[in-house]
């Protein structure tokens, strides 16, 4: 039996590799349409009610894109921390790891996402759940799920990844991104979206970019918060042309996108807050 | 050799449906049993995985001495767990191969397979414990889970049938009730299939085939009866896939696992859904059998090797993905795989029957 299993997996997996070689071509393809110009951007004063302030980006993940988009109130984190409760926080996405002693920040983004937070003076649960594979309504299904069983304040969801690497047709997984904002909207989740990372060879490839460019749009249309990590880690890979490659068993870049991520996705976080504390002290309609 | 039956011949069809549904986004997958019923072929593997353990621990002369069957699972779980690690070692080296050959981090990542290179000492530890499982990776573990569990109800339907199957409910409702879960790690979270529920599929197979061994005649009298209500239920499941209704988890009364359609905690509806199809299908194989003799034993081929072609239909769909992912994907090259693949898993279950024990 062993040796049967071995026989054949070794056989798929040639089978793989040789499929693998011959469609890897790239291919002429165009260009990522522009992303939509932000609703709104940038650094934000925070209120000095809930959060102390904004952590300053580290050096290494100031980029000329904006880290983040759009202008959405955190309503649930704000009440959270107005109750004195550490906010909780679902960290949704290819990665699912919560542990500090790690040093590969792809592993540890919800953990570095926590302490950029609480460094920020938040006092928040972090709770980290992978999407390992699923797609389409049964991804929609699960996110549901996990969401009704975990009942976050906020839902920080790294989306469109899966997707991509299936195939997925843009428009049908935009209409379910829709659908999904809609429901957690519905039920007063907040929701911070994490678009899918720059990698050089997907860069004039329209199928993964339409993805990308739906995280833009449907964000925008239902007035969600998005950090910008594909066109932040594109600005990174322009400036470190030697980060695309594999060496030492990492992709620096896809180590940077996470690291930056996390800073940003913390910032995003910090600013809905202080739109939540606008919204309510009536400064905006 | 054993001549193709029902059993296998169904389990073959879920193998094949397993694959196509294995490589999401493909066009063929609108033709697999999930498009149609709330319930799917991961569903059908199962219950069928259920009925072959009736025979396993029953054979014709009667009840099989406890020790010996006893030893057989144990033996089988062993076996499950040595295919697992084979298969989610191959896959992650097919990972890690596809994203060195195509300079692209996404593949490293793909699938929850991030920790086995980030966090390699952990993954390592959770991937022989079963605990650290990839996506389409993590159906094996499941079997490895129950055919353990399903040693404690077949010792229990010794005695009473009716007691294996109420304690079989029991802990099902008790999983629904509290959530319990099998935690992951070193990701968080828990198992994509949780055996604490899916095992009352198990139990349900293996009560069906001890009932039909034992009182042939009633049996066949129930399955009559229900037939008809059978195809109201399919039909009935059908038209709620097909309006895309799923109930809003946040609106059901708790405990809500039994009132969704959630497939991790297997809750009631898709049991309900998948045993209307077993009863409704159940006639369709003896017409087969005349009617399409060369597709019964193709799939029946498959099914008597279910272990190692379930190993080939995982690698293959892997292949089947990374070969869209890094392809241009249409419906010839959608062709070219399932195509591929059919061949490819016949000549498994023929390689495997060459040698004189096949799985």
């Amino acid at each position: 039996m062993d040796s049967r299993i071995a026989a054949l997996v070794l056989l798929a997996s040639g089978f793989a590799v040789a499929l693998a070689f011959h469609f890897g071509a790239h291919k002429a393809a165009p260009e990522r349409q522009a992303t939509l110009p932000p609703v709104w951007t940038g650094a934000v004063h925070v209120p000095r009610d809930v959060v102390r302030e904004a952590n300053r980006l580290s050096a290494q993940c100031r980029v000329e894109s904006a880290p983040f988009e759009g202008h959405a109130p955190l309503r649930s984190v704000r009440r959270a921390l107005m109750e004195k409760r550490p906010a909780r926080i679902v960290s949704f996405g290819t990665t699912s790891m919560l542990t500090d002693d790690i040093s590969s920040p792809i592993a540890s983004y919800p953990s570095e996402l926590e302490r950029d937070l609480e460094a920020s003076g938040l006092a928040v649960e972090m709770i980290a759940r992978t999407q390992a594979g699923v797609v389409a309504d049964d991804a929609a299904e699960r996110l549901k799920a996990e969401v009704a069983r975990l009942r976050p304040d906020l839902l920080v969801w790294q989306v469109g990844t899966n997707d991509a690497l299936a195939r997925i047709d843009a428009e049908d997984f935009a209409d379910r991104l829709r659908e999904t904002l809609g429901w957690l909207s519905d039920h007063r989740i907040d929701v911070v979206l994490v678009d899918p990372q720059y990698v050089a060879r997907l860069s004039d490839d329209e199928g993964y970019t339409g993805i990308v460019d739906q995280v833009a749009t449907v964000a925008n249309e239902k007035r969600v918060l998005r950090v910008n990590r594909y066109d932040a880690m594109a600005d990174l890979a322009r400036a470190h042309p030697s980060w695309s490659h594999l060496t030492a068993d990492r992709f620096r870049l896809a180590d940077m996108g996470y690291r930056c991520a996390a800073e940003y996705t913390a910032d995003a976080i910090v600013a809905g807050i202080q739109a939540a504390a606008q919204a309510e002290s009536g400064r905006i309609p | 050799m054993r001549a193709p039956n029902a059993i296998d011949f169904w389990r073959g069809v879920a193998l094949v449906m397993i694959f196509i549904n294995h490589v999401p986004g493909m066009v063929y997958s609108h033709l697999t049993l999930r498009n149609y019923a709330i319930s799917d072929a991961a569903e059908l593997f199962v219950f069928l995985a259920g009925c072959s353990l009736a025979f396993v621990a029953s054979g014709k002369a009667g009840t099989k001495p406890l020790r010996q069957v006893i030893v057989r699972l144990l033996s089988r779980a062993f076996e499950i767990w040595r295919a697992q690690i084979v298969i989610i070692s191959v896959a992650i080296a097919m990972l890690a191969a596809g994203a060195i050959a195509f300079n692209d981090p996404l593949l490293l990542e793909w699938h929850g397979a991030g920790p086995a290179f980030s966090d390699t000492a952990r993954a390592s530890i959770g991937l022989v414990l079963l605990t650290y499982q990839i996506g389409y990776f993590n159906i094996l573990p499941l079997y490895v889970v129950l055919l353990l569990l399903a040693l404690v109800f077949v010792v229990i339907a010794r005695r009473s049938l009716a007691a294996a199957l109420a304690a079989s409910f029991a802990l099902y409702a008790a999983t629904l009730t509290w959530q319990l879960q099998l935690p992951s790690w070193p990701a968080q979270g828990a198992w994509f299939f949780n055996p604490l529920s899916w095992q009352v599929l198990v139990v349900l197979g293996f009560a069906v085939i001890t009932l039909q061994q034992s009182r042939p005649s009633q049996w066949q009298s129930v399955v009559s009866r229900l037939w008809p209500v059978s195809l109201v239920v399919v039909a009935v499941g059908a038209g709620i896939v097909w309006m895309d209704y799923r109930p809003d988890p946040m609106a059901v009364p708790h405990p809500r696992f039994f009132f969704l359609f959630d497939k991790q905690f297997l809750s009631p509806i898709r049991i309900l859904n998948i045993a209307a199809v077993a009863i409704a299908f159940y006639p369709l194989f003896p017409m087969l059998a005349r009617s399409m003799a060369p597709v019964v034993r193709y799939f029946s081929s498959l099914g008597r090797n279910s272990l190692v072609v379930f190993c080939v239909v995982s690698l293959l769909a892997l292949a089947g993905q990374i070969a869209r992912y890094v392809g241009e994907p249409n419906f010839l090259f959608d062709t070219g795989i399932v195509i591929v693949g059919l061949v490819v898993l016949r000549v498994t279950a023929w390689i495997a029957e060459l040698q004189p024990l096949s799985s």
